[in-house]
């Protein structure tokens, strides 16, 4: 009998706990970021139902992104058991300094008795505000050493200029910076001496930016046979 | 009582053995990470498909913290991560794929949701494969696929 009652009050206790459940508003917040702004946060609100629920941990999984529950108890710690009908926020603070484009980013919580986590995500755009197109020139070998071009284009509402740039290479790969528009847009124009032989080359920019990111910029050049194996496409693309 | 403990003994005993011919006549348990090619993300692929490209055509990519990738970084692979300045690790890449160009990027990090290796598989695809001629592809499982296929 004991045994049934200890059985029985098991199994109660967890369907009890797979009854009980954070329920949030979103999984997945999208943040347009400002080029200057360093930090964002996402917000992801949530409702707990059914019998309370126990916050196990709330770990970000990049050390870029900090996590945080609120609202926080009387000294400050994080609450980590909710009762029925409470509400509360997670907090993903994210640190944009080393990220261009589109970047997904998210926190791990896991909830007790609950075998998967949850992962909450923090979509953050971070504007490329000095562009390369392209960011890579290439003659196959043994082509026409034709000049091509790399348009340097400023995506900003304050101009940023090219303080200074150099070349790694300049023997095979001479190259002209021209100012289209001083602060806006410049063009780098490379033509290589010699296409006969394979050959690699870098061109590196610094600007006037006052953001850490954007001082700097690299341009790439490539004299290389055409690839004999055509790309595999196995994967789903 | 006592009947009950017995049972429950002879009930361990029967299931350990049971447990060990098994693992004796079928092998050890598959540790593989599984995966679905049918259901994976897109630009994501599985370990097993790799293995049926020419080792030759791919560059490996890490994008674990550089103590990770020093400690079990898949043999000739390039270290370019999110937690270190791109345009510091960027060139090394380049170079790789400049100097020895292969038609397969496939990049790796530590888990499911860590986001990395995504993120560096967009940057290196929106930046250079366009010119260069290959595809970036995210390992299904990162490096617990490759850990799991060496058990």
């Amino acid at each position: 009998m004991n045994y049934f009652n200890a059985t029985a009050l098991s199994l109660f206790g967890t369907i009890m706990s797979l009854s009980a459940k954070m329920v949030f508003e979103t999984k997945l917040v999208v943040i347009e970021a400002n080029p200057d702004e360093i930090f964002v946060t996402g917000e992801f609100p949530f409702e707990v139902t059914g019998d309370g629920e126990t916050i196990i941990s709330y770990d970000a999984l990049c050390s870029c992104l900090a996590g945080r529950v609120e609202p926080l108890l009387p000294d400050r710690s994080a609450k980590l058991n909710w009762k029925a009908g409470e509400k509360g926020v997670i907090k993903a603070r994210f640190d944009t300094s080393r990220f261009l484009g589109t970047v997904d980013k998210a926190i791990e919580l896991k909830l007790e008795g609950e075998k998967d986590p949850i992962h909450l995500i923090v979509r953050v755009n971070v504007p490329e505000l000095v562009q390369l197109k392209p960011s890579t020139l290439k003659w196959d070998k043994g082509s026409e050493a034709k000049e091509k071009v790399i348009k340097v284009k400023i995506n900003h509402t304050e101009p940023i200029k090219i303080l200074s740039h150099a070349g790694n290479n300049e023997k095979s790969y001479p190259y002209e910076l021209k100012t289209i528009k001083e602060g806006w847009e410049y063009e780098i124009r490379v033509k290589p001496t010699d296409t006969s032989q394979s050959g690699i080359g870098m061109i590196s920019l610094r600007t006037d930016s006052k953001i850490g990111k954007f001082k700097r910029a690299t341009a790439y050049v490539t004299t290389k046979p055409k690839l004999k194996m055509k790309p595999l496409t196995e994967a789903r693309e | 009582m006592k009947s009950f403990i017995i049972a429950l003994g002879s009930l361990l005993v029967l299931s350990a053995a049971a447990g060990l011919i098994t693992w004796k006549v079928v092998g050890a348990p598959d540790r593989a990470i599984s995966c679905d090619p049918e259901s994976l993300p897109e630009h994501h692929v599985c370990l097993s498909t790799i293995r049926n490209w020419p080792e030759d055509a791919i560059l490996w990519v890490d994008a674990r913290p550089r103590a990770e990738w020093e400690k079990n970084g898949v043999k000739g692979s390039v270290l370019v991560n999110d937690l270190e300045e791109w345009f510091d690790l960027e060139p090394e890449f380049m170079m790789q794929m400049m100097g020895n160009p292969r038609a397969k990027v496939v990049v790796y990090c530590n888990q499911a949701g860590c986001g990395s290796s995504k993120y560096v598989a967009n940057q290196l695809r929106e930046r250079h494969a366009g010119t260069l001629d290959f595809e970036v592809h995210v390992l299904q499982g990162g490096i617990k696929a490759l850990l799991a296929e060496g058990k």
